[in-house]
């Protein structure tokens, strides 16, 4: 961790019914909070608004601790008003996609988290966002609109170039909330997605990340002739019983059970 | 368990007489009742029984304990319960057999109400599926299901000898595949996270790969993954994404869940009440009861204010129905029944006209090219 001395940090004055104090740190921001009774946290804040994101990111190691620590102590109203102070810098402060992964984890707030997102902003999140994994450990921990607001941020042609492989989009899949997994699908484009099942292994993966309702519409997509190729072999097309739920089961066997120019 | 939990005191409504003590308005399967305590002492069927009567509940899943507390020789008082001291507990597969004689001591014409489960197991020995198997030839067309299995469960985990349990320890792969097998339920208790962290759930993963894993067998979430001092934001979001992800997930509304977030105060919660209305053919209803089967009336009473507020075809399902198709039917019935399967390869490849190698000629072809290259 950065270290800093606490006897020549630049502190800044805030003042409450008539008295005074300078704060220069997180940690003093929240000792002057809690003796304050915690009803006064907004007037303290607005008072430090210019710095508060030098003060956070005092040590840089520490800024993501430090934002953590600030918005996790915050009512609802206040972390918003927080997340609109620091704005643009926020990617800055977050850091890394482990720490926005961290601070979304800990505040589990759909609004702040889409707000948070909102000021990051695309730029920002994709210079956060450089890998699948990345992006799926994020996602796994927004819910409501949050996940769709990450991934229009990040944009459909940036997302298309993390997720290379089959089991990566099962992933993808498994994170969102199932009512939106047709809409990542879309997002991404069906012919991006169909074209990322290259084999059985990919193929199964995505069929179980998948709602009964997205199976439906997958298998729908893909001609017979393509899941026979896709499965290749009797071995693998037993191993994918074996890992279908009965619905799916029900689904694939409507599909395969007739011929394909069958009506 | 429910009785060091002010249940019964939050709802002005239910607490006005003693017509609680005859159970719900609705007759209410109780799907998670232990027919013994923590010191693995019952009271006897013809005790459950004549209570399941008074409070109007028709028929109930009942199973042992998996562990029995310790009465350690420094202990002054008498445990009976498992936070009662500091004492540790330990795994007791005896539990099962005392279901078995439960069972088989209640009169002949009561027996089909009850349906036991076997859950007397360490689920981090990989051994586990023999006592399973054992339990299933020793008393053979008694169980319907498997469980509660104990996995991540407050301070028990902290007070229970060995490895600490999960659901997705390779101990359990068998019994899973047992389970599907037979078309059996299991019933697990898997905390979604430690009584120390509440920020967010750091153990749902162990569940989630289970429900990957195993989409054919039929798992049961004990209190939606609850426990006391075990809670995490955005609880009824999390369970509706579960329940939209996987078709083989059910859920049961017993103890502090009910209580803490779904009916509050007896004030039902709008988004607990739209959940099971969209997922009304998987949500149960449970007692939770420790031996102490004389509140059983009073337990089933406090799903009132929630049941009033659902469409009777909902309230009918949750009560009864999921229940009945989940816990009591023939486990070869549904089998047969149930279970779809795919059609057989070289049919799929026929009838789809596709001309492929099969992946095993392609190697094998594969190897007659390198080896012709090595002869040239």
């Amino acid at each position: 961790m950065e270290q800093f001395r606490y006897g020549t940090v630049k502190r800044y004055p805030v003042s409450y019914a008539g008295e005074t104090a300078e704060i220069g740190t997180i940690d003093e921001l929240m000792v002057a909070l809690d003796v304050l009774n915690r009803r006064n946290d907004r007037e303290l804040i607005e008072q430090l608004a210019p710095v508060l994101a030098d003060i956070i990111n005092i040590g840089d190691r520490i800024a993501p601790a430090n934002l953590k620590i600030l918005l996790k102590a915050l009512s609802a109203q206040d972390r918003l008003y927080v997340v609109e102070l620091l704005g643009p810098r926020l990617g800055e402060l977050v850091g890394t996609a482990v720490e926005l992964r961290n601070l979304i984890v800990s505040l589990a707030d759909v609004e702040v988290e889409s707000a948070i997102l909102r000021a990051i902003g695309g730029n920002g999140l994709r210079r956060l966002i450089a890998t699948c994994q990345q992006l799926w450990e994020i996602l796994e921990w927004l819910f409501g609109e949050s996940d769709v607001v990450l991934l229009d941020l990040l944009g459909p042609d940036y997302v298309r170039r993390l997720v290379a492989h089959g089991h990566e989009l099962a992933e993808i899949l498994r994170r969102v909330d199932p009512d939106r997994q047709i809409w990542t699908i879309e997002f991404l484009g069906w012919p991006v997605a169909l074209s990322l099942l290259r084999d059985d292994v990919d193929f199964r993966e995505v069929l179980s990340a998948l709602c009964t309702e997205a199976s439906a519409k997958l298998i729908d997509r893909l001609p017979n002739t393509k899941i026979v190729e896709l499965v290749a072999s009797e071995l693998a097309w037993l191993e994918l019983g074996r890992h279908l739920s009965p619905s799916k089961t029900r689904l694939l066997s409507d599909k395969l059970g007739r011929r394909q120019d069958a009506p | 368990m429910p009785h060091s939990i002010p249940t019964w005191l939050g709802d002005a409504q239910l607490n006005a007489g003693l017509s609680r003590l005859s159970g719900s308005r609705y007759p209410i399967f109780d799907t998670h009742l232990h027919i013994v305590d923590f010191t693995q002492e019952t009271l006897g069927p013809e005790c459950l029984l004549h209570y399941m009567d008074r409070a109007h509940v028709p028929r109930a899943v009942i199973f042992g304990l998996p562990v029995t507390k310790q009465y350690a020789a420094n202990e002054r008082a008498v445990p009976r319960y498992y936070l009662d001291n500091d004492g540790p507990c330990y795994y007791y597969a005896g539990t099962d057999h005392i279901v078995a004689d439960f069972v088989r001591a209640a009169d002949r014409e009561s027996r089909g109400r009850l349906c036991p489960l076997v859950g007397g197991f360490n689920p981090t020995d990989r051994y586990a599926i023999r006592h399973v198997e054992r339990m299933f030839e020793m008393h053979p067309n008694l169980w319907h299901g498997i469980g509660e299995v104990l996995f991540r469960h407050d301070d028990l985990t902290a007070l229970t000898y060995g490895e600490p349990a999960r659901a997705n320890h390779p101990a359990m792969d068998p019994i899973y595949e047992f389970a599907a097998d037979r078309g059996l339920p299991v019933l697990v208790h898997q905390n979604v996270t430690s009584v120390s962290k509440s920020d967010h759930p750091i153990y749902l993963f162990e569940l989630t790969e289970v429900l990957n894993r195993f989409p054919r067998t039929r798992i049961v979430f004990a209190h939606c993954g609850m426990s006391r001092r075990v809670e995490v934001p955005l609880y009824h979001e999390m369970i509706d994404r579960l329940l939209g992800q996987y078709e083989n997930l059910y859920v049961d509304y017993s103890w502090i869940v009910f209580d803490t977030l779904i009916c509050p105060h007896g004030i039902p919660d709008d988004n607990w009440l739209a959940l099971t209305e969209k997922y009304s053919n998987r949500i149960l209803l449970g007692s939770d009861l420790v031996n102490k089967f004389e509140r059983i009336g009073p337990e089933m009473r406090r799903y009132d204010p929630f049941l009033d507020n659902l469409t009777e075809s909902t309230r009918i399902a949750i009560c009864n129905d999921n229940a009945e198709r989940i816990y009591r039917m023939d486990s070869k019935v549904l089998l047969e029944a149930e279970r779809p399967r795919l059609p057989a390869w070289d049919a799929v490849v026929e009838m789809s006209g596709a001309s492929v190698l099969r992946a095993d000629r392609v190697v094998e072809s594969q190897l007659h090219d390198d080896v012709s290259v090595d002869l040239a």
